[in-house]
């Protein structure tokens, strides 16, 4: 006889397979080099990563006092820092999961109590968010556990609790979205919140750079210190759960738990109706889409230029898409203009090589865009003119609108040093240039009888590789020379902490925590 | 003697409204029997699909009611949906699921025992012909096989209410024929279908009845034999009424 498994734990284990799966696809099971080779780059990156780390630590470690008072209230502004960033990154995938084609439709129409199904998305979300981030930080955390003690094992269960609080903060904020704007303007209104939030905090962490930034910040740092009365304060928590203090990890943990137990009951029935409209929005937005697809042919390139962009003009998640991408161009284009200044012309032309990787990001939505509008390889490989005109005529409208986009920071560059602005835009080139043979070969698989997957996916795919390898490589490089933080992800993490914590003394005490 | 049973309607709607920037649904009324196939038709536009998801219990309807089986929807949708089970036009399928692990998470919400659920997952497998591809993951499948496994599951759990928003889009004919007498199979054992369709040939051979929805307002109601004598002079077929009634519908508005 075989039992009924309660259907929560179904649910669960459901949403739980689809979330181990999402990265492989039926045929990694015909091709295991694809992912054993996938796992070795990670073993090897990782491994480096870690070895690195230790090497770090092991020249300048010394165990030092007892986290002070400051030290807390800094590493609790990191973690806030870290539960915005987390809940930024989390809201983007809260939107696409509300927004999936007919999944609620399949989910609400079964006979389910609508708390169950609030309540297994929020659990796997909430687990799922954590994988990422500790392994990102595992090579830091790992060296604090080797050289400081087994305590600091507390990090990992605060980084797991801390991103498990950043998605249901993020479904909250979706709900709240919904419930003001609707079904049609929460998808775009909510990428363009993200977009903004992840530029306001990217720009934040350069705050502390200008002259007046100081002085904001030290009144701030005043009110703080001010606020926070005593190191045993409930605000200061999540730090000392950082720092090894497992009452207050198992503190943390109870908030989380209790947050969830307070949000089914109260926002389960909104959450239908927010995943039942949104998932019929999306629909009417696809038919919609479809319908633009369908454009007359007539063989000429104005007639294709001008489709492309009417086609970009009427769709507000590239813009928002785009809005993100711009986040990331603004540190780099800020360092090089640091490294120009202070004279450090060597920073400059590596970072301008991480500019590259940039525009990879900046074209990546527009030429998911141009390439594959739902229904347009088809249409075009059936009308009579050549594929290269065609193919050319997408590179063309990609490579002018990503450049336009990267035009600030690459005129920030040219106006500082015209050869690294000349190599910026260079690299901008090439960056675009790769990327459209890899969306080139996902063109020839859409239409299979023209597939040339065998040439295009490989060299783009490569050419790619070698320039994240070179970005990687050069940033890290920088990032070592200054005697910064060894990985790459954590950049934008810590350049807002820096803004936040501006003062050299202050920035030097919680530094020594984290970097020993 | 025991008195009979009253005959509770398998669908009953009242005065059931919905209106998005326009009225889409107007003061609509149906009743549906149980055992019967009702095939709802209409133009694009008509107000069929938002009428089945008003049904399905996946949209509030802005006035009226919808009691399936004389279970109040609006208060008790849980109970309603136990005995429904809802087919859209483009069905959703998880890609990384393959069809025994869908049907399986259907039978799981529909609390159906695994070891029934099994037996009946064989069963519409081997029908449909999806045996060969049950441990294979649904992302490759083309939209017809999809269909096939949203058939499957929406049949697992036996629905009393089965609603079907054009159930034949991309199937080939063979494929449809199965479908169709898979359906009438359906329809003998007792349960009750309602379909949309655009294909009229089927309406016409396979429907208990019909009703033909026109921007909201059922315009007309009754089997085919009935419209064929009050809308199209006792001939024609069922696509000579329709365009008649729609054309008519059409010039008085």
């Amino acid at each position: 006889m075989t039992l009924q498994r309660p259907r929560l734990v179904l649910l669960l284990d459901h949403e739980f397979r689809l979330w181990r799966r999402r990265f492989s696809s039926s045929t990694d099971s015909k091709r295991p080099w694809y992912l054993s080779r996938f796992l070795l780059f990670l073993a090897v990156f990782y491994v480096a990563a870690q070895a690195g780390d230790f090497a770090l630590m092991w020249s300048t470690h010394a165990t030092g006092p007892q986290p002070t008072f400051a030290q807390l209230v800094g590493v609790d502004l990191l973690i806030v820092a870290f539960l915005v960033f987390v809940t930024i990154t989390e809201l983007s995938f809260v939107i696409a999961r509300a927004y999936m084609r007919g999944e609620a439709d399949l989910l609400y129409a079964a006979p389910i109590p609508p708390d169950l199904i609030f309540a297994s998305r929020l659990i796997r979300g909430a687990i799922g968010a954590a994988p990422t981030w500790l392994l990102l930080l595992s090579p830091i955390v790992n060296g604090y556990i080797v050289f400081d003690g087994f305590r600091y094992v507390s990090i990992y269960v605060t980084i797991f609790l801390i991103s498990g609080l950043a998605h249901i903060f993020a479904n909250l904020l979706l709900l709240a979205v919904y419930q003001g704007l609707g079904p049609r303007h929460t998808k775009s209104v909510g990428n363009l919140m993200a977009g903004l939030a992840l530029v306001s905090f990217i720009f934040a962490s350069q705050f502390a750079r200008f002259p007046w930034g100081l002085k904001i910040i030290a009144r701030l740092d005043a009110a703080l210190s001010a606020y926070a009365c005593n190191a045993q304060g409930w605000p200061l928590a999540p730090a000392r759960a950082l720092l090894g203090s497992f009452p207050d990890t198992f503190a943390v943990a109870v908030l989380g738990i209790g947050l969830v137990a307070v949000a089914v009951p109260l926002f389960s029935r909104a959450y239908e109706r927010m995943m039942l409209d949104c998932g019929q929005a999306h629909e009417s937005s696809t038919r919609r889409h479809r319908a633009r697809a369908q454009l007359p042919i007539r063989g000429l390139r104005l007639t294709l230029l001008r489709k492309e962009f009417a086609a970009m003009r009427r769709n507000p998640t590239l813009w928002v898409q785009l809005l993100s991408s711009t986040a990331y161009i603004i540190p780099a284009g800020m360092s090089i203009g640091r490294g120009m200044f202070s004279g450090d012309h060597f920073d400059s032309a590596m970072l301008a090589a991480m500019l590259a990787f940039m525009s990879v990001t900046a074209s990546s939505p527009v030429m998911q865009l141009v390439f594959l509008n739902e229904g347009a390889p088809e249409l075009m490989a059936t009308a009579p003119m050549p594929r290269s005109f065609d193919l050319g005529c997408k590179w063309q409208i990609s490579a002018l609108f990503t450049l336009g986009f990267l035009s600030i920071p690459l005129a920030l560059v040219t106006w500082l040093s015209p050869i690294a602005g000349l190599a910026g835009l260079l690299f901008c080139l090439i960056g675009i240039a790769c990327h459209a043979i890899v969306y080139i070969s996902f063109v020839d698989q859409a239409v299979p009888y023209r597939n040339s997957k065998k040439m295009h996916l490989p060299l783009g795919a490569g050419l790619l590789t070698i320039l994240l390898a070179i970005t990687m490589g050069a940033l890290a490089f920088t990032m070592m020379r200054h005697s910064w933080f060894t990985l790459a992800p954590l950049l934008v993490l810590l350049a807002t902490f820096g803004a936040l914590v501006p003062t050299s003394k202050r920035r030097k005490l919680v530094l020594s925590v984290f970097n020993a | 003697m025991d008195a009979p049973l009253p005959q509770v309607d398998a669908l009953a709607i009242r005065g059931l409204k919905k209106s998005f920037d326009k009225p889409v649904v107007k003061d609509l009324n149906l009743q549906v029997h149980p055992g019967e196939l009702y095939a709802l038709l209409g133009s694009n536009g008509a107000g069929k699909t938002t009428t089945l998801r008003m049904v399905a219990g996946l949209m509030a309807p802005d006035v009226g009611t919808v009691q399936i089986f004389g279970i109040d929807c609006e208060k008790h949708p849980l109970a309603a949906r136990a005995v429904t089970a809802w087919v859209p036009d483009e069905p959703m399928i998880y890609d990384k699921l393959t069809p025994y692990e869908y049907m399986a998470l259907i039978a799981g919400l529909w609390s159906v025992k695994p070891s029934l659920a099994a037996q009946r997952t064989d069963e519409l497998f081997t029908i449909l012909g999806l045996n060969d591809v049950a441990n294979q993951r649904c992302e490759a499948f083309s939209r017809g096989m999809k269909q096939k496994v949203a058939l499957a599951g929406a049949l697992v759990h036996e629905p009393r209410l089965l609603l079907l928003d054009e159930p034949l889009t991309g199937l080939d004919a063979a494929m449809a024929r199965i479908v169709k007498d898979l359906l009438d199979a359906r329809v003998r054992g007792g349960a009750t279908i309602i379909l949309t369709t655009h294909i009229l040939e089927v309406a016409e051979r396979m429907a208990s009845r019909i009703g033909i929805l026109h921007h909201g307002e059922l315009v007309a109601e009754g089997t085919f034999s009935q419209l064929q004598a009050r809308f199209g002079g006792g001939k024609g077929s069922l696509e000579d009424v329709f365009v008649d009634l729609v054309t008519d519908a059409r010039s008085a508005a």
